[in-house]
């Protein structure tokens, strides 16, 4: 059984179509990260999911259960660090452990006492008078004291601290080393490099892709090479190329693409107007980027000169 | 042990821990024997994915660099320093075969290559006698 | 993973728990005010004379029956609306907690404040009542059936409330749109009755009880079912949805630099190339602030108004003094809306940021409010001048009751304001505002109250109209200082306890006009020379006053017949009299019976006196006996006992002359009596008794009576100024007269301060001088 599965959801606000026809599966036991600039509907998916509201369409099972049907079995199961946790601000720390405390099983007060401990937090502070990352551990404390089997974290760390974000870091990690699964969405796209076992990208309220990060990683290349004569017309192999994305600065051509092999890499070497041919692993924030901005018409066709010099003159100028 | 990870320096994270494992294997600094941090732990350290370092300790196990004792954790092979340094040898060996490659490509003469060769060796060598005192092994590169 | 869930009790304990801890606050606050309010009332009560003390024990009972109401708006604007403004709301139903259970926690929460209210509100009322100086039988309860009306009604409130608050955004709009939907709902049947008694129809009871039945019945089970309707969904799936979006206010500070972009696009004509002034953006800011709040709360007062005004009497004074009180309580809910949200939204913070001075910003958000309360008034004032017989109308309010209105509704107003920049919640700052205006008026009335009986003047003259608003020019004045002094420290500092100024300034703003109107009060009455008698004149009558208490004993039980009851004229007098007199066996018993009583009446009038006499009982008794010796006089005189009847006339003559002032006028009938069964005796036995030498000594002259008077009035002013003052020497004094009868209880008080004596003491010259021309 998936921890989450989507399946052709959709929502719209009044005109605006926020998520259209989304559908994603995340496996138990992994680190998902949905990455998505503001405004792509990463909170609003991430609200449906814990039944905060109705879908305009499509299915969602969280756990095995619906959230809209059966909100209290979802709520039992998943820990939710929304990005603004309010908690009560006139009650202390301590006493926000007791009041969740008694909706969930035996268990939760010492865990949350522990994690309070670990987190070096005061235990008889005021929820008023902490600072912005104090409030967002005391809310992951609360979200993991009952060992969930899902953690749900809204850009939990946005405007943290290192040190907080670290914590954040690390508790994640041991959710995962644990068997749990964490869905988590994020612009700290460093922090996610590192931590995710699945990345989904989503943008404009469409998913651009789902996939594990090492598939991502090792199936997309970017490709560099640099023109002698920008005038003459791209290799046509390239055209063969999946490509996402594709820059240029001057008479530098870099190409995000998939399935870039040898043979390809090969033959452009030996296409004497290019040079410097190179193919390296993109970083994620390449990959989001390439995903995330779409390919222009302009950058996909070169300008058609019929009258552009032989290939074989243009060597004379080098 | 000093491991640091690059996420986005295109080595994928898993094999940057095996080559970092395998060197602190080489130069001794993990001893044969020794436990290192189990999955959880050093996947805490490092903030990376847990499944990340499993399967570096698996490639690792693999490679009878490590062993899994039970109830302790990982342990290095006893015979695992040899077989590290012949690694790094040959990590060493692609490094210099890809900067010959990319000096012979800009264009640079044979002889001019062996110049910067001999140069750069002995700076090297200068400044491994200089730390050699500092240096908790004294174990040679053959 | 153990997924069983724990035992219900300790979920429900936490719940009970946050909810009565989130409601605390609010509640000390209410039960704190409510019980100042009632002992003021108490303490008040005490010295007031029973008739006062009647009404002080009503008002005591209206803030009992007020006390749930505020639990139930405190309870609302706490438990569901202020969540879900700070967004715990939300954090809370992440956990996995039923909603059902999550609604009867807050139910019973609620229930728990309404009833601890009503006990510790009826605990003082309760304790005076059996502790006895209420009579009960005096009291105008209420009967059964408003009380548990009453019930109903709150109910009503509080499932419309919730449920309101919860559909709408902005807690504040919530609750004044439920109220004025209760009110609305309310009238209908109450405008229909309202017709029907006008028109002739005559029932007593207010509504008709089917038509309140149904309507309460129906609204309760309407409000109930969509309150629970409404939370499920809140607590689910709509958590966000936003209904009935009202463009009142900017949403986030954020949102702010985009507005002001805006507005400044707005605000410049091309062709001007002017930027705007930063005061021209910050007022066109403040205009969209609550707009559609402040909408509705002017129509909801215009249809109010409109509603009630056909079915009030024709006279336009009435209706306009009508209208104005509903305008007072709009003034105060607009001026509420002054600075709402501001707090809670951080806008201050943003324009402070910005280097916005706070004076600036001050006057930006009082301008549009106090704009519309003023055009409000404005309104509704110009409608009742072309739609009434003004100026003509004799109850239209008066220049002084119009400068009066004036500076209650500024009053109001401010406090308003003030409230809602000292407190973050509106719910707070609204039950505030209104608790502290209620204060207000509770004071003034005790005040009022306790001045009348202290100056003891039937209806306030015209000085006293002005010098009391005068004092309370001070009231706005303070509070305005207090928002311009609370201002920077609100736009700078977000934790600043700005609750404490509040309060001061408030307490301040109320005491100080009565303090003022006390210590000064005494300047507005011209000084007259005083012309009560000296103290020698009081000695004089006081102490050769003999002990006619004594003589209650002796005539006990005696049976004279009663004279006629009212002299309408001499003639039939006379004829009534010559009847009685024919009936002479019953006399005969009666004069030896009145031999030896009349004898020892003379012996104890020339005796010393005695002190403790029941002083009503005997004013009586004295005119009886006046009446009495009178006809035994004739009585003895026709049965040829000369002697007998001289005594009689010696007594009455005695009698007459020992009055003191107060017994003197109630004894004015029963003198007139006695003269006129002098006129019937005849001149033979005039002759026989003494003639023109004993109608000299025994009568007393016509004219008599007015110097008596005159003298009378003269010796009671003087004995309670010196009581007033504390002379020790004329308490003594004035027990023996029945001056000492008319002090109020509270004059004792005034030797405590002076200006308040010399007040009353001004006060009694003025009217002394007024009754002796």
């Amino acid at each position: 059984m998936n921890a989450i599965e989507i399946k052709g959801v959709s929502k719209r606000f009044g005109k605006r179509s926020v998520l259209h026809d989304v559908s994603l599966n995340v496996p138990t036991g992994v680190v998902f990260a949905l990455l998505g600039e503001n405004g792509a509907g990463k909170s609003t998916l991430i609200r449906g999911l814990l039944g905060y509201h109705r879908f305009n369409g499509g299915s969602i099972s969280v756990c095995g259960y619906d959230p809209v049907r059966q909100p209290l079995e979802v709520r039992r199961r998943v820990g939710y660090v929304s990005d603004a946790p309010s908690m009560y601000e006139w009650m202390t720390i301590s006493q926000v452990g007791w009041y969740a405390s008694g909706f969930y099983p035996d268990g939760f007060l010492s865990r949350y006492d522990q994690l309070i401990f670990e987190f070096q937090l005061p235990q008889e502070a005021k929820i008023r008078d902490l600072s912005k990352g104090m409030r967002a551990k005391v809310a992951l404390a609360l979200a993991m004291a009952f060992d969930p089997q899902l953690l749900v974290l809204d850009e939990p760390t946005s405007g943290l601290d290192p040190l907080v974000r670290r914590s954040f870091l690390e508790s994640m990690i041991d959710r995962a080393a644990a068997g749990q699964t964490v869905f988590l969405s994020s612009h700290q796209i460093h922090e996610v490099e590192r931590v995710a076992d699945w990345v989904a990208i989503l943008h404009q309220g469409k998913l651009q892709v789902v996939a594990p990060l090492d598939e991502l990683k090792s199936s997309i290349s970017m490709l560099s090479f640099s023109m002698r004569d920008s005038l003459l017309a791209l290799p046509a192999e390239l055209d063969r190329l999946e490509r996402l994305h594709q820059t240029q600065t001057g008479r530098t051509f870099q190409i995000m693409a998939r399935n870039v092999d040898e043979s390809l890499l090969a033959s452009l070497r030996l296409n004497s107007n290019l040079f410097d041919v190179k193919a390296i692993r993109p970083n994620l924030e390449e990959l989001y980027i390439g995903f995330t901005q779409p390919m222009r018409e302009t950058d996909l066709s070169r300008k058609e000169s019929s009258l552009g010099p032989n290939p074989s003159e243009s060597t004379d100028v080098a | 042990m000093q491991l640091s990870i690059e996420p986005n320096n295109g080595i994928p994270i898993y094999e940057q821990l095996v080559r970092q494992i395998k060197y602190a294997v080489a130069e001794g600094i993990v001893v044969p024997g020794q436990v290192i941090p189990s999955v959880r732990e050093m996947a805490k350290l490092l903030a990376v994915n847990p499944n990340t370092v499993q399967r570096a300790y698996l490639q690792l196990q693999s490679e009878s660099v490590l062993q899994a004792l039970r109830g302790r954790g990982m342990a290095v092979c006893s015979d695992a320093r040899d077989r590290c340094v012949t690694d790094r040898r040959a990590l060493l060996a692609e490094r210099l075969q890809a900067v010959l490659a990319e000096a012979i490509l800009s264009g640079l003469a044979t002889e001019q290559i062996r110049e910067m060769f001999e140069l750069a060796l002995v700076m090297a060598t200068n400044s491994k006698d200089v730390s050699s005192n500092d240096s908790s092994s004294g174990e040679a590169v053959q | 993973m153990e997924l069983t869930t724990r035992a219900s009790s300790f979920a429900w304990v936490c719940l009970m728990w946050k909810e009565l801890q989130q409601i605390k606050p609010i509640f000390v606050a209410v039960v704190v005010t409510l019980l100042c309010i009632q002992l003021i009332c108490g303490a008040v009560m005490q010295v007031l004379p029973s008739a006062g003390r009647i009404d002080s024990y009503q008002i005591m009972l209206v803030v009992s029956g007020l006390g749930p109401f505020l639990g139930a708006l405190a309870s609302c604007g706490m438990l569901f609306g202020h969540e879900r403004q700070t967004g715990t709301w939300n954090w809370s139903s992440s956990l996995p907690i039923p909603w059902k259970q999550a609604l009867t926690a807050k139910l019973i929460a609620s229930l728990v404040v309404c009833l601890a209210l009503l006990a510790t509100l009826t605990a003082i009322p309760l304790f005076l009542l059996l502790s006895g100086p209420i009579p009960e039988a005096e009291l105008v309860m209420p009967p059964a059936y408003v009380l548990f009306n009453g019930g109903f009604i709150l109910l009503e409130l509080f499932v419309i409330l919730v449920a309101l608050t919860l559909l709408m955004q902005d807690a504040l709009t919530a609750m004044v749109t439920g109220c004025a939907i209760l009110i609305a709902l309310h009238s209908i049947p109450a405008v229909f009755t309202i017709r029907e008694v006008m028109s002739g129809g005559g029932n007593a009871t207010l509504y008709p009880s089917t038509v309140w039945n149904t309507l309460v019945s129906l609204s309760l089970l309407v409000g109930t079912i969509g309150m629970i309707l409404v939370f499920r969904w809140r607590w689910g799936t709509g958590q966000s949805a936003q209904l009935l979006r009202w463009k009142s206010s900017l949403p986030a500070a954020t949102t702010m630099a985009t507005a002001l972009a805006a507005t400044s696009l707005n605000l410049t004509p091309a062709r001007w190339g002017v930027a705007p002034s930063q005061k021209a953006m910050l007022w066109q800011l403040s205009w969209r602030n609550s707009l559609m709040l402040r909408l509705a709360i002017v129509l909801g007062t215009f249809a109010l108004v409109a509603i009630n005004k056909p079915y009030l009497p024709d006279d336009s004074g009435t209706a306009l003094r009508f209208a104005l009180n509903h305008i007072c309580a709009a003034t105060c809910l607009l001026g509420l809306t002054a600075f709402l949200a501001d707090q809670t939204r951080e806008r201050y913070r943003f324009l402070s940021d910005r280097g916005v001075s706070p004076r600036i910003l001050m006057w930006s958000r009082l301008g549009p409010p106090l704009v519309i309360a003023t055009l409000l008034l404005v309104a509704t004032v110009a409608w009742y001048l072309f739609t009434g017989p003004f100026p003509g109308s004799t109850t239209a309010p008066n220049v002084f009751e119009c400068w009066g209105y004036l500076l209650c509704f500024a009053s109001l107003f401010l406090v308003g304001a003030f409230s809602s920049l000292s407190f973050r919640s509106n719910i707070v700052a609204a039950v505030v505002a209104i608790v502290t205006a209620g204060a207000a008026a509770v004071l003034l009335g005790m005040w009022v109250a306790i001045k009348e009986e202290l100056i003891r003047i039937s209806s306030p003259t015209i000085v006293d109209w002005f010098v009391l608003p005068a004092g309370f020019i001070v009231t706005p004045v303070i509070l305005f200082t207090g928002i311009c002094l609370s201002s920077p420290r609100w736009i700078i500092d977000r934790d600043a306890p700005l609750h404490r100024p509040y309060l001061w300034c408030a307490a301040l703003a109320l005491l100080l006009p009565l303090f003022i109107d006390a210590t000064f009060g005494y300047l507005s009455v011209p000084k007259v020379a005083w012309q009560g008698a000296t103290l020698q004149e009081v000695d004089a009558v006081v102490h050769s006053r003999p002990a006619i208490e004594k003589v209650a004993k002796l005539f006990g039980d005696l049976e004279v017949p009663q004279l006629f009851d009212e002299p309408d004229s001499a003639d039939n007098a006379l004829i009534e009299l010559n009847e009685q007199l024919s009936n002479t066996e019953q006399l005969d018993s009666l004069l030896t019976g009145c031999e030896t009583r009349v004898n020892q009446m003379l012996d104890v009038l020339s005796g010393p006196m005695q002190a403790d006499a029941d002083p009503v009982a005997f004013d009586r008794d004295v005119g009886r006996w006046i009446e009495e010796t009178a006809l035994l006089a004739k009585l003895a005189m026709q049965h040829g006992r000369v002697e007998l009847s001289k005594r009689a006339w010696r007594c009455n003559r005695m009698l007459q002359q020992s009055c003191d002032p107060i017994t003197w006028m109630k004894t004015k009938s029963s003198r007139q009596k006695a003269r006129t069964v002098w006129t019937a005796f005849g001149m033979s036995e005039i002759q026989a008794l003494g003639g023109r030498d004993f109608t000299a000594e025994t009568m007393l002259p016509a004219q008599h009576d007015a110097t008596m008077g005159d003298q009378l009035q003269r010796i009671a002013a003087t004995v309670t100024r010196e009581l007033v003052r504390g002379n020790p020497s004329i308490k003594e004094a004035a027990a023996r007269t029945a001056a000492y009868r008319t002090v109020s209880e509270l004059d004792p008080f005034l030797r405590f301060y002076p200006p308040l004596r010399w007040r009353v003491e001004r006060g009694r010259a003025a009217a002394l001088a007024g009754s002796l021309e």
